[in-house]
């Protein structure tokens, strides 16, 4: 399902790991986390500052915002008491220790004592995904995975929880993995992007290079269709032909050379290797800094 | 009701002709219910919506919201979520009843019409929804829901009316051999173009298009909004598009309109 996928996450950096539904970008970030499904079989390394990440660093060393704050959240169970009890069970604080560091934690993502009190369903989807935050960044992980953080949210609500996320990010010194399917969410929050395709990284580098001068034909045939406010109204905008292959499909070559407009006999028979090619890395037999 | 004008098709200032395109079209399936009016000088929109008031028990939704839809013109429709536009949209389809105001569609008050009045006028405007797969049966193929609105309008016939369905998926660009799949069986961008063929199966003159391509993958996009700007073109439809993608909505829009707690802004 996901194939031959590497890249660094640096410290303090965010990281987006961007691309289509069913192009492997939760299954990457589950598998760092070791939460993959039981059938699932995993091959290759992951290190967090040299050593090897094991399932008892999750939680301590990396730690994940989900998507759905509701159903990470226990029910039954005000959020301050749920940050507490990480707390407790992490860093071994005492009850009374374990409380007030749960309320500076809220506090510092902009939740009140009196909300600290509440059960997730009476929290808003923000509110919710304020205190997921804090839940997660509560015991000064090294690396914290974010899976759509704020699909759920509406659009004026995600950038506020964005912001807040790189925030706690930047305080508590942890790097960020921005795993979303909207390429304008990362132009603003993120150092550096990785774009997926049919379970590989198309292309990999700093983010302003990235969706300024994409190299893949991929990354450029996505944002092209794009419309942007510099695009004449009403006019009609480049498509990209087909559709994306279902998850697990293999092919002989490239896996987007049935979409591709540049495709030659080598791009369908032969699977493109990475290549460092402008401060970046491009899967591609035919990326090249000149213009096409 | 409306009184009886000549048949002529509807055309929109700016693109003369452009109702020559499809000559193959069917009789009488391919002609609107009601004839329009002939949209040529007549400043009258087509939709007018004045003073418009949606509850839900004690819950104002909708506070009071003025617009005009011309023939042919697309009005985009963006804010916040909870800020009414999809209750905006419910209550000009009349799917659910505002507690006030007027729904003005083609100078017939919608609001004033009874469930029964209300029945010919329904296929002149008509809904595409969000979620590609929940607004279509998983059940049933995809070509007996394009027909379904014939059928129930009792346009249904042999030849005709396969050859209408046809038709319809040749207009928003899908292969006919789709007809024959179910829903699982096809993309959320093929199940959103048969949405769109299902609304348009009795040429209606509006369609309210409430977030159509949120739920769809980037690279689809493109491809929904390029056919929503070519189906305006050929058959001269109006639009209002709710969405919160606003370069989405400045793209396909002439006009934009903000929404804000039940109110327009500015």
């Amino acid at each position: 399902m996901v194939r031959g996928v590497s890249f660094d996450v640096h410290t303090g950096e965010v990281l987006a790991l961007t691309g289509e539904s069913g192009a492997g970008k939760s299954l990457t970030a589950r598998a760092l986390l070791g939460m993959l499904p039981r059938e699932a079989t995993t091959d290759g390394t992951v290190l967090l500052h040299g050593t090897p990440v094991t399932p008892a660093d999750r939680g301590r060393r990396i730690a994940m915002v989900p998507q759905d704050a509701l159903s990470a959240l226990s029910p039954v169970h005000p959020v301050g008491e749920q940050i507490a009890l990480a707390l407790r069970s992490i860093q071994g604080l005492t009850r009374k220790d374990a409380r007030s560091r749960a309320q500076r934690a809220l506090a510092e993502v902009g939740i009140t004592a009196a909300a600290s009190r509440a059960h997730p369903h009476e929290l808003s989807g923000g509110m919710r995904q304020r205190a997921v935050i804090a839940l997660a960044t509560v015991n000064t992980p090294d690396l914290l995975i974010a899976d759509e953080p704020t699909t759920s949210l509406d659009p004026t609500t995600q950038d506020a929880v964005l912001t807040l996320l790189r925030e706690r990010c930047t305080a508590t010194g942890a790097s960020l993995l921005l795993v979303t399917h909207a390429l304008d969410t990362t132009r603003s929050h993120a150092d550096h992007i990785a774009v997926m395709y049919a379970g590989t990284i198309t292309e990999y580098g700093p983010t302003d290079h990235v969706l300024n001068r994409p190299l893949s034909p991929y990354t450029t045939a996505l944002l092209a269709s794009l419309p942007t406010a510099d695009t004449p109204p009403r006019t009609r905008l480049p498509t990209l032909p087909g559709k994306p292959p279902t998850p697990g499909e293999t092919t002989a070559g490239c896996a987007f050379a049935p979409r591709c407009p540049h495709a030659t006999d080598l791009c369908h028979t032969q699977h493109p290797e990475p290549r460092a090619l402008d401060q970046r890395i491009v899967t591609c037999h035919h990326a090249a800094l000149e213009p096409r | 009701m409306n009184p009886p004008v000549p048949a002529q098709p509807l055309t929109v200032a700016g693109s003369p002709g452009s109702d020559t395109s499809s000559p193959a079209r069917p009789a009488p399936i391919g002609k609107p219910l009601a004839p329009a009016h002939a949209a040529s000088a007549a400043p009258q929109p087509l939709l007018s919506v004045r003073d418009l008031v949606v509850r839900y028990g004690s819950t104002t939704a909708v506070d009071g919201v003025s617009f005009d839809i011309h023939a042919g013109e697309t009005v985009g429709l963006v804010g916040p979520s909870g800020c009414g536009k999809s209750s905006t949209a419910a209550a000009i389809l009349q799917l659910h009843r505002p507690h006030s105001g007027e729904v003005r569609f083609d100078d017939v008050d919608l609001t004033a019409l009874s469930e029964r009045q209300l029945r010919p006028i329904r296929p002149r405007l008509q809904p595409v929804f969000q979620d590609p797969y929940g607004s279509l049966s998983p059940r049933r193929r995809i070509q007996d829901q394009i027909a379904e609105p014939l059928r129930v309008h009792g346009r249904w016939s042999h030849p005709a009316g396969p050859r209408r369905v046809a038709e319809l998926l040749d207009m928003t660009g899908l292969n006919p051999a789709l007809g024959s799949r179910f829903p699982h069986e096809l993309s959320g961008g093929q199940c959103q173009r048969a949405g769109i063929a299902r609304a348009l199966a009795n040429t209606p003159q509006l369609l309210i298009l409430d977030e159509p391509i949120s739920a769809l993958d980037a690279s689809l996009r493109a491809g929904i909004l390029n056919l929503l700007l070519d189906l305006q073109d050929s058959l001269g439809l109006s639009y209002l598009f709710i969405s919160h993608d606003l370069t989405a909505v400045r793209h396909l829009s002439n006009r934009t309109l903000t929404m804000h707690d039940g109110r327009i802004d500015g």
